[in-house]
Protein backbone atom coordinates (compact mmCIF):
# COMPACT_ATOMS: atom_id res chain seq x y z
CA UNK A 1 0.00 0.00 0.00
CA UNK A 2 1.42 3.44 -1.33
CA UNK A 3 0.07 7.18 0.03
CA UNK A 4 0.62 10.02 -2.00
CA UNK A 5 0.64 13.32 -0.84
CA UNK A 6 0.53 16.36 -3.51
CA UNK A 7 -1.00 19.29 -4.74
CA UNK A 8 -3.53 17.99 -7.28
CA UNK A 9 -5.85 19.87 -9.96
CA UNK A 10 -9.56 17.94 -10.94
CA UNK A 11 -9.52 17.19 -14.43
CA UNK A 12 -13.30 15.39 -14.63
CA UNK A 13 -14.98 13.35 -12.97
CA UNK A 14 -16.86 9.92 -13.81
CA UNK A 15 -20.06 8.39 -12.65
CA UNK A 16 -19.35 5.17 -10.85
CA UNK A 17 -22.26 3.38 -9.61
CA UNK A 18 -25.48 5.32 -8.04
CA UNK A 19 -23.34 7.50 -5.76
CA UNK A 20 -20.19 7.90 -6.01
CA UNK A 21 -17.58 9.44 -8.73
CA UNK A 22 -14.19 8.42 -10.26
CA UNK A 23 -12.34 11.54 -10.07
CA UNK A 24 -9.21 12.07 -12.41
CA UNK A 25 -6.43 14.40 -10.27
CA UNK A 26 -3.94 15.76 -11.64
CA UNK A 27 -0.78 15.78 -8.79
CA UNK A 28 2.01 17.77 -8.96
CA UNK A 29 4.05 14.90 -8.18
CA UNK A 30 2.68 12.26 -9.07
CA UNK A 31 1.31 12.77 -12.69
CA UNK A 32 -2.58 11.76 -13.42
CA UNK A 33 -4.09 9.16 -10.42
CA UNK A 34 -7.87 8.07 -10.43
CA UNK A 35 -9.36 8.56 -7.13
CA UNK A 36 -13.25 6.78 -5.76
CA UNK A 37 -14.93 9.60 -4.02
CA UNK A 38 -17.22 7.39 -2.64
CA UNK A 39 -21.39 8.73 -1.94
CA UNK A 40 -20.22 12.59 -3.50
CA UNK A 41 -23.45 12.60 -5.82
CA UNK A 42 -25.26 12.82 -3.01
CA UNK A 43 -26.54 16.10 -0.96
CA UNK A 44 -24.76 15.63 2.35
CA UNK A 45 -21.62 14.89 1.09
CA UNK A 46 -18.68 16.91 2.11
CA UNK A 47 -16.35 16.75 -0.42
CA UNK A 48 -18.61 17.00 -3.41
CA UNK A 49 -18.00 21.12 -3.87
CA UNK A 50 -14.04 19.82 -4.15
CA UNK A 51 -14.03 17.61 -6.87
CA UNK A 52 -14.96 20.30 -9.44
CA UNK A 53 -12.59 20.81 -12.37
CA UNK A 54 -10.58 24.36 -11.62
CA UNK A 55 -10.08 23.62 -8.25
CA UNK A 56 -6.69 22.83 -6.65
CA UNK A 57 -6.37 20.40 -3.79
CA UNK A 58 -4.42 19.09 -1.34
CA UNK A 59 -4.74 15.59 -1.60
CA UNK A 60 -3.42 12.52 0.10
CA UNK A 61 -4.73 9.39 -1.68
CA UNK A 62 -3.42 5.20 -0.73
CA UNK A 63 -3.33 2.05 -2.96
CA UNK A 64 -1.64 -0.33 -4.23
CA UNK A 65 0.75 1.13 -6.78
CA UNK A 66 -0.56 -1.77 -9.31
CA UNK A 67 -3.87 -0.66 -9.31
CA UNK A 68 -5.48 1.60 -11.66
CA UNK A 69 -7.66 3.37 -8.62
CA UNK A 70 -7.14 5.26 -5.56
CA UNK A 71 -8.89 5.83 -2.38
CA UNK A 72 -8.42 9.35 -0.54
CA UNK A 73 -7.47 9.64 3.05
CA UNK A 74 -8.15 13.56 3.25
CA UNK A 75 -8.85 16.31 0.54
CA UNK A 76 -8.36 19.99 1.47
CA UNK A 77 -8.94 22.98 -0.84
CA UNK A 78 -6.07 24.89 -1.66
CA UNK A 79 -7.29 27.49 -4.14
CA UNK A 80 -10.90 27.55 -5.66
CA UNK A 81 -10.52 30.19 -8.80
CA UNK A 82 -13.71 30.87 -8.03
CA UNK A 83 -13.95 34.09 -10.52
CA UNK A 84 -13.67 31.52 -13.06
CA UNK A 85 -16.37 29.87 -12.71
CA UNK A 86 -18.54 33.13 -12.30
CA UNK A 87 -17.81 34.52 -16.33
CA UNK A 88 -19.00 31.95 -19.50
CA UNK A 89 -15.68 32.97 -21.45
CA UNK A 90 -13.14 32.27 -18.34
CA UNK A 91 -14.87 28.92 -17.75
CA UNK A 92 -15.01 28.14 -21.22
CA UNK A 93 -11.01 28.81 -21.17
CA UNK A 94 -10.58 27.09 -18.16
CA UNK A 95 -12.22 24.23 -19.01
CA UNK A 96 -10.18 24.38 -22.32
CA UNK A 97 -6.53 24.01 -20.64
CA UNK A 98 -8.03 21.45 -18.77
CA UNK A 99 -9.12 19.29 -21.19
CA UNK A 100 -5.79 19.74 -22.74
CA UNK A 101 -3.81 18.61 -19.56
CA UNK A 102 -5.67 16.09 -19.42
CA UNK A 103 -5.28 14.50 -23.23
CA UNK A 104 -1.38 15.54 -22.83
CA UNK A 105 -0.69 13.97 -19.43
CA UNK A 106 -0.64 10.18 -18.79
CA UNK A 107 -1.38 8.12 -15.39
CA UNK A 108 1.01 7.88 -12.66
CA UNK A 109 3.63 9.76 -15.13
CA UNK A 110 4.81 12.47 -13.16
CA UNK A 111 4.69 16.29 -15.22
CA UNK A 112 6.26 18.93 -12.56
CA UNK A 113 6.08 21.32 -15.26
CA UNK A 114 3.14 20.91 -17.26
CA UNK A 115 1.98 21.09 -13.19
CA UNK A 116 3.34 24.57 -12.88
CA UNK A 117 2.24 25.81 -16.09
CA UNK A 118 -1.23 24.68 -15.56
CA UNK A 119 -1.06 26.53 -11.96
CA UNK A 120 0.24 29.86 -13.20
CA UNK A 121 -1.83 29.46 -16.46
CA UNK A 122 -4.93 29.52 -14.17
CA UNK A 123 -3.53 32.05 -12.37
CA UNK A 124 -3.23 34.70 -15.44
CA UNK A 125 -6.91 33.60 -16.11
CA UNK A 126 -8.26 34.55 -13.09
CA UNK A 127 -6.65 37.65 -13.64
CA UNK A 128 -7.74 37.93 -16.65
CA UNK A 129 -11.29 38.54 -15.17
CA UNK A 130 -9.68 40.93 -12.48
CA UNK A 131 -7.62 43.06 -14.75
CA UNK A 132 -9.50 46.50 -14.05
CA UNK A 133 -8.69 45.78 -9.81
CA UNK A 134 -5.00 44.90 -10.63
CA UNK A 135 -4.15 41.52 -11.43
CA UNK A 136 -1.78 39.39 -9.69
CA UNK A 137 1.58 39.04 -11.67
CA UNK A 138 2.64 35.46 -12.33
CA UNK A 139 5.31 33.92 -14.45
CA UNK A 140 3.46 34.78 -17.78
CA UNK A 141 3.44 38.46 -16.73
CA UNK A 142 6.33 39.47 -15.00
CA UNK A 143 6.54 42.64 -15.73
CA UNK A 144 4.58 45.54 -15.28
CA UNK A 145 4.32 46.68 -18.99
CA UNK A 146 2.72 43.18 -19.72
CA UNK A 147 -0.25 43.27 -18.11
CA UNK A 148 -2.35 44.53 -21.00
CA UNK A 149 -1.24 41.25 -22.69
CA UNK A 150 -3.30 39.41 -20.31
CA UNK A 151 -6.66 38.90 -21.88
CA UNK A 152 -8.24 35.60 -21.84
CA UNK A 153 -7.21 34.53 -25.50
CA UNK A 154 -3.71 35.01 -25.04
CA UNK A 155 -3.35 33.90 -22.31
CA UNK A 156 -4.38 30.65 -23.91
CA UNK A 157 -1.80 31.42 -26.43
CA UNK A 158 0.97 31.28 -23.77
CA UNK A 159 -0.37 28.09 -22.37
CA UNK A 160 -0.70 26.06 -25.97
CA UNK A 161 3.14 27.10 -27.14
CA UNK A 162 4.11 26.52 -23.68
CA UNK A 163 2.38 22.92 -23.38
CA UNK A 164 3.66 21.61 -26.80
CA UNK A 165 6.94 22.63 -25.59
CA UNK A 166 6.77 20.97 -22.96
CA UNK A 167 5.11 17.74 -24.79
CA UNK A 168 7.54 17.95 -27.36
CA UNK A 169 5.80 19.37 -30.34
CA UNK A 170 7.47 22.48 -29.85
CA UNK A 171 6.35 24.71 -33.29
CA UNK A 172 9.16 25.17 -35.85
CA UNK A 173 9.56 28.74 -36.32
CA UNK A 174 13.04 29.23 -36.83
CA UNK A 175 13.81 27.87 -39.98
CA UNK A 176 11.59 25.81 -42.58
CA UNK A 177 10.26 23.01 -41.32
CA UNK A 178 10.73 20.94 -44.21
CA UNK A 179 13.53 20.93 -45.50
CA UNK A 180 15.71 23.35 -43.02
CA UNK A 181 16.43 26.23 -45.28
CA UNK A 182 16.02 30.24 -44.69
CA UNK A 183 12.12 31.69 -43.76
CA UNK A 184 11.04 34.51 -45.73
CA UNK A 185 11.00 37.91 -43.80
CA UNK A 186 7.62 38.58 -44.32
CA UNK A 187 4.44 36.42 -44.30
CA UNK A 188 4.80 32.79 -44.55
CA UNK A 189 3.08 29.66 -44.36
CA UNK A 190 2.38 26.64 -41.66
CA UNK A 191 2.57 23.18 -42.65
CA UNK A 192 0.78 20.83 -39.95
CA UNK A 193 2.89 17.65 -40.87
CA UNK A 194 5.92 19.67 -41.67
CA UNK A 195 5.11 20.87 -37.63
CA UNK A 196 6.29 24.62 -38.38
CA UNK A 197 6.54 27.56 -40.55
CA UNK A 198 8.40 26.23 -44.17
CA UNK A 199 9.44 28.29 -47.12
CA UNK A 200 8.30 29.83 -50.18
CA UNK A 201 10.03 26.52 -52.38
CA UNK A 202 8.35 23.82 -50.04
CA UNK A 203 4.81 25.72 -49.29
CA UNK A 204 4.51 25.78 -53.22
CA UNK A 205 3.84 21.64 -53.14
CA UNK A 206 2.26 21.52 -49.67
CA UNK A 207 -0.91 22.52 -48.22
CA UNK A 208 -0.02 25.18 -46.23
CA UNK A 209 -2.22 28.03 -43.64
CA UNK A 210 -1.11 31.38 -44.23
CA UNK A 211 0.41 33.22 -41.04
CA UNK A 212 0.83 37.31 -41.44
CA UNK A 213 4.66 39.31 -40.43
CA UNK A 214 2.80 40.26 -37.22
CA UNK A 215 1.74 36.96 -35.90
CA UNK A 216 4.89 35.00 -37.16
CA UNK A 217 6.58 37.64 -34.77
CA UNK A 218 4.62 37.29 -32.35
CA UNK A 219 4.54 33.94 -31.93
CA UNK A 220 8.56 33.50 -32.29
CA UNK A 221 8.44 36.54 -29.14
CA UNK A 222 6.31 34.31 -27.10
CA UNK A 223 8.74 30.85 -27.45
CA UNK A 224 11.50 33.12 -27.06
CA UNK A 225 13.31 33.70 -30.22
CA UNK A 226 13.35 37.12 -30.51
CA UNK A 227 12.28 40.02 -27.67
CA UNK A 228 8.44 40.04 -27.04
CA UNK A 229 6.74 42.94 -29.24
CA UNK A 230 5.63 45.90 -26.75
CA UNK A 231 2.58 45.59 -28.11
CA UNK A 232 -0.30 42.89 -28.98
CA UNK A 233 -1.08 42.01 -32.27
CA UNK A 234 -4.03 43.40 -33.86
CA UNK A 235 -7.59 41.25 -34.22
CA UNK A 236 -6.36 39.91 -37.48
CA UNK A 237 -2.85 38.82 -35.96
CA UNK A 238 -4.65 36.77 -33.08
CA UNK A 239 -6.81 35.10 -35.08
CA UNK A 240 -4.23 33.41 -37.18
CA UNK A 241 -2.39 32.72 -34.02
CA UNK A 242 -5.34 30.83 -32.89
CA UNK A 243 -5.76 28.80 -36.26
CA UNK A 244 -2.08 28.21 -36.58
CA UNK A 245 -1.81 26.96 -32.71
CA UNK A 246 -5.56 25.14 -32.99
CA UNK A 247 -4.12 23.13 -36.24
CA UNK A 248 -0.92 22.03 -34.79
CA UNK A 249 -2.42 21.13 -30.89
CA UNK A 250 -5.02 18.81 -33.09
CA UNK A 251 -2.30 17.24 -35.40
CA UNK A 252 0.13 16.83 -32.80
CA UNK A 253 -2.11 15.12 -29.94
CA UNK A 254 -4.09 13.29 -32.81
CA UNK A 255 -7.94 14.44 -31.77
CA UNK A 256 -10.48 17.62 -31.76
CA UNK A 257 -10.85 18.95 -28.65
CA UNK A 258 -14.26 19.13 -27.65
CA UNK A 259 -13.80 21.71 -25.21
CA UNK A 260 -12.81 24.44 -28.38
CA UNK A 261 -16.46 25.13 -29.80
CA UNK A 262 -17.44 27.00 -26.23
CA UNK A 263 -14.66 29.27 -26.90
CA UNK A 264 -16.68 30.83 -29.30
CA UNK A 265 -20.08 30.41 -27.81
CA UNK B 1 -25.23 -22.28 -14.27
CA UNK B 2 -28.23 -24.35 -14.60
CA UNK B 3 -31.17 -21.89 -15.49
CA UNK B 4 -34.84 -21.90 -17.61
CA UNK B 5 -33.68 -19.78 -20.68
CA UNK B 6 -36.64 -17.16 -20.29
CA UNK B 7 -35.56 -16.41 -16.27
CA UNK B 8 -32.30 -15.35 -17.68
CA UNK B 9 -33.38 -13.19 -20.36
CA UNK B 10 -35.37 -11.72 -17.42
CA UNK B 11 -32.84 -10.92 -15.48
CA UNK B 12 -30.46 -9.99 -18.23
CA UNK B 13 -32.88 -7.25 -18.59
CA UNK B 14 -34.14 -6.24 -14.80
CA UNK B 15 -30.07 -6.19 -14.65
CA UNK B 16 -29.64 -3.54 -17.30
CA UNK B 17 -31.68 -1.37 -14.76
CA UNK B 18 -29.55 1.00 -12.68
CA UNK B 19 -29.05 0.32 -9.27
CA UNK B 20 -29.58 -3.67 -9.89
CA UNK B 21 -26.86 -5.80 -9.74
CA UNK B 22 -26.83 -9.84 -10.73
CA UNK B 23 -28.03 -10.95 -6.90
CA UNK B 24 -30.88 -7.93 -6.72
CA UNK B 25 -32.26 -9.19 -10.59
CA UNK B 26 -32.55 -12.70 -9.49
CA UNK B 27 -34.35 -11.71 -6.40
CA UNK B 28 -36.74 -9.93 -8.92
CA UNK B 29 -36.54 -12.21 -11.21
CA UNK B 30 -38.10 -14.59 -8.89
CA UNK B 31 -40.59 -12.48 -6.82
CA UNK B 32 -42.18 -12.01 -10.49
CA UNK B 33 -42.13 -15.50 -10.88
CA UNK B 34 -44.20 -16.59 -7.48
CA UNK B 35 -46.48 -13.04 -8.46
CA UNK B 36 -49.59 -14.00 -9.78
CA UNK B 37 -50.60 -13.79 -13.64
CA UNK B 38 -52.35 -10.65 -12.77
CA UNK B 39 -49.70 -8.50 -11.17
CA UNK B 40 -47.17 -9.81 -13.62
CA UNK B 41 -49.18 -8.92 -16.44
CA UNK B 42 -50.00 -5.16 -14.76
CA UNK B 43 -46.41 -4.59 -14.40
CA UNK B 44 -45.60 -5.71 -17.67
CA UNK B 45 -48.38 -3.61 -19.73
CA UNK B 46 -47.37 -0.71 -17.38
CA UNK B 47 -43.93 -0.78 -19.02
CA UNK B 48 -45.36 -1.00 -22.37
CA UNK B 49 -47.95 1.68 -21.77
CA UNK B 50 -45.01 4.26 -20.20
CA UNK B 51 -43.62 3.59 -23.21
CA UNK B 52 -46.13 3.57 -26.02
CA UNK B 53 -47.72 6.45 -24.65
CA UNK B 54 -45.42 9.19 -22.74
CA UNK B 55 -44.65 11.98 -25.00
CA UNK B 56 -42.47 15.05 -24.54
CA UNK B 57 -44.32 18.33 -24.25
CA UNK B 58 -44.00 20.60 -27.00
CA UNK B 59 -44.05 23.61 -24.44
CA UNK B 60 -42.06 22.76 -21.95
CA UNK B 61 -40.45 19.00 -23.18
CA UNK B 62 -41.47 17.17 -19.78
CA UNK B 63 -42.88 14.00 -19.96
CA UNK B 64 -46.93 14.21 -20.49
CA UNK B 65 -49.26 11.65 -21.91
CA UNK B 66 -51.24 14.24 -23.99
CA UNK B 67 -49.43 17.68 -25.44
CA UNK B 68 -49.62 20.04 -23.87
CA UNK B 69 -49.13 19.11 -20.79
CA UNK B 70 -51.26 19.77 -17.58
CA UNK B 71 -49.02 21.89 -16.10
CA UNK B 72 -48.98 23.87 -19.09
CA UNK B 73 -52.07 24.14 -19.66
CA UNK B 74 -52.79 25.00 -16.01
CA UNK B 75 -54.12 28.90 -15.85
CA UNK B 76 -53.51 28.98 -12.02
CA UNK B 77 -50.16 28.78 -12.83
CA UNK B 78 -47.82 31.35 -12.52
CA UNK B 79 -47.81 32.27 -16.53
CA UNK B 80 -44.52 34.77 -16.20
CA UNK B 81 -42.21 32.58 -13.89
CA UNK B 82 -40.05 29.75 -16.17
CA UNK B 83 -38.18 27.04 -14.14
CA UNK B 84 -35.42 25.54 -15.74
CA UNK B 85 -34.72 21.93 -15.01
CA UNK B 86 -31.89 19.27 -16.34
CA UNK B 87 -34.29 16.59 -16.23
CA UNK B 88 -38.26 15.83 -16.92
CA UNK B 89 -37.60 14.71 -13.52
CA UNK B 90 -36.37 17.17 -11.64
CA UNK B 91 -39.84 19.05 -12.33
CA UNK B 92 -41.84 16.14 -10.19
CA UNK B 93 -38.84 17.22 -7.41
CA UNK B 94 -39.68 20.71 -7.49
CA UNK B 95 -43.48 20.11 -7.81
CA UNK B 96 -43.06 17.90 -4.72
CA UNK B 97 -42.07 20.83 -2.53
CA UNK B 98 -45.49 22.17 -3.34
CA UNK B 99 -44.27 25.89 -3.03
CA UNK B 100 -43.52 27.01 -6.99
CA UNK B 101 -46.52 27.79 -8.76
CA UNK B 102 -44.67 28.71 -12.09
CA UNK B 103 -44.27 26.96 -14.94
CA UNK B 104 -40.93 24.65 -16.33
CA UNK B 105 -38.86 23.90 -19.32
CA UNK B 106 -37.11 20.98 -19.26
CA UNK B 107 -33.38 21.19 -20.96
CA UNK B 108 -32.49 17.47 -21.64
CA UNK B 109 -29.10 17.84 -19.72
CA UNK B 110 -26.84 20.57 -19.04
CA UNK B 111 -23.82 22.25 -20.77
CA UNK B 112 -20.27 19.77 -20.57
CA UNK B 113 -17.30 21.63 -22.85
CA UNK B 114 -15.18 18.48 -21.50
CA UNK B 115 -17.96 15.97 -22.88
CA UNK B 116 -19.12 18.51 -25.81
CA UNK B 117 -22.18 18.64 -25.09
CA UNK B 118 -23.18 21.76 -26.46
CA UNK B 119 -26.48 24.53 -27.11
CA UNK B 120 -27.26 22.38 -29.43
CA UNK B 121 -28.05 18.83 -27.78
CA UNK B 122 -30.08 20.83 -25.54
CA UNK B 123 -33.70 22.64 -25.58
CA UNK B 124 -31.76 25.72 -25.02
CA UNK B 125 -33.37 27.37 -28.43
CA UNK B 126 -37.11 26.60 -27.80
CA UNK B 127 -36.44 28.22 -24.07
CA UNK B 128 -35.13 31.35 -25.94
CA UNK B 129 -38.36 31.05 -28.59
CA UNK B 130 -40.45 30.91 -25.59
CA UNK B 131 -38.80 33.87 -24.15
CA UNK B 132 -39.08 35.84 -27.34
CA UNK B 133 -42.73 35.50 -27.41
CA UNK B 134 -43.25 37.63 -24.29
CA UNK B 135 -44.93 37.53 -21.23
CA UNK B 136 -42.21 35.94 -19.11
CA UNK B 137 -40.64 38.15 -16.26
CA UNK B 138 -38.54 35.45 -14.50
CA UNK B 139 -36.31 31.98 -15.08
CA UNK B 140 -35.54 30.43 -11.85
CA UNK B 141 -32.38 28.09 -13.28
CA UNK B 142 -32.64 24.97 -11.23
CA UNK B 143 -29.44 22.71 -12.54
CA UNK B 144 -27.37 20.69 -10.74
CA UNK B 145 -24.76 22.64 -8.36
CA UNK B 146 -21.98 21.64 -10.38
CA UNK B 147 -19.78 22.87 -13.52
CA UNK B 148 -21.65 21.53 -15.87
CA UNK B 149 -25.01 23.31 -14.44
CA UNK B 150 -22.42 26.39 -13.66
CA UNK B 151 -21.73 26.74 -17.38
CA UNK B 152 -25.14 26.23 -18.32
CA UNK B 153 -26.53 29.49 -16.20
CA UNK B 154 -23.90 31.63 -17.07
CA UNK B 155 -24.37 30.58 -21.16
CA UNK B 156 -28.16 31.29 -20.35
CA UNK B 157 -27.33 34.66 -18.50
CA UNK B 158 -25.77 35.72 -21.70
CA UNK B 159 -29.21 34.96 -23.92
CA UNK B 160 -31.66 35.77 -21.54
CA UNK B 161 -30.43 38.89 -19.93
CA UNK B 162 -30.70 41.20 -23.06
CA UNK B 163 -34.04 40.71 -22.98
CA UNK B 164 -34.60 41.94 -20.16
CA UNK B 165 -36.06 39.09 -17.73
CA UNK B 166 -35.04 38.59 -14.52
CA UNK B 167 -32.80 35.72 -14.01
CA UNK B 168 -32.31 33.77 -10.73
CA UNK B 169 -30.85 30.62 -9.48
CA UNK B 170 -31.80 28.44 -6.66
CA UNK B 171 -29.66 29.10 -3.39
CA UNK B 172 -26.52 27.53 -2.46
CA UNK B 173 -26.39 26.51 1.24
CA UNK B 174 -26.66 24.08 4.47
CA UNK B 175 -29.21 21.16 4.18
CA UNK B 176 -31.54 21.82 6.81
CA UNK B 177 -31.01 19.74 9.31
CA UNK B 178 -27.41 19.37 9.03
CA UNK B 179 -24.29 20.25 11.45
CA UNK B 180 -22.37 24.11 10.71
CA UNK B 181 -19.42 21.54 11.75
CA UNK B 182 -19.62 19.76 8.58
CA UNK B 183 -20.11 21.86 5.85
CA UNK B 184 -17.38 22.31 3.37
CA UNK B 185 -15.18 25.70 3.07
CA UNK B 186 -17.19 26.24 -0.46
CA UNK B 187 -20.91 25.89 0.79
CA UNK B 188 -20.36 27.50 3.96
CA UNK B 189 -18.62 30.63 2.03
CA UNK B 190 -21.68 30.74 -0.46
CA UNK B 191 -24.45 30.23 2.63
CA UNK B 192 -22.64 33.31 4.07
CA UNK B 193 -23.18 35.28 0.49
CA UNK B 194 -26.30 33.97 0.16
CA UNK B 195 -27.79 35.15 3.80
CA UNK B 196 -31.20 36.77 4.14
CA UNK B 197 -32.94 38.99 6.45
CA UNK B 198 -34.87 37.63 9.15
Amino acid sequence: MALYRSDAFVLRTYKLGESDQIVVLFTRDYGKLRVVAHRNRRGHSRTASYYQPLTRLHVIAYGRPTRSLYQTHSVDIAQAFRVLHEDFNLLSCGLYMTELIDISTQDRQPAPELFALFDEALEALAGAGQVPKGAPASVLTTRQHERQRVTPPMVLRHFEISLLTLSGYALQLSECAHCGGELPPGACGYNARAGGLVCDTCAATRHTLKIGHAACGYLRGMMGHVPLPEMLPDTAAQQEMERLLHLHLTTCLGREIKSYPFLYL
Amino acid sequence: MFRPRTLSILMEELCRLPGIGEKTAQRLAFYILRTPQERAQRLAQAIVEVKEKIIFCSRCRGITEADPCALCTDASRDGGLICVVEDPSDVFLIERTGVYKGLYHVLMGALSPLDGIGPDQLTIDALLARVERGGIREIICATNPNMEGEATVLYLARLVKPHGIRLTRLAHGLPVGGHLEYADEITLSRSLEGRRDI
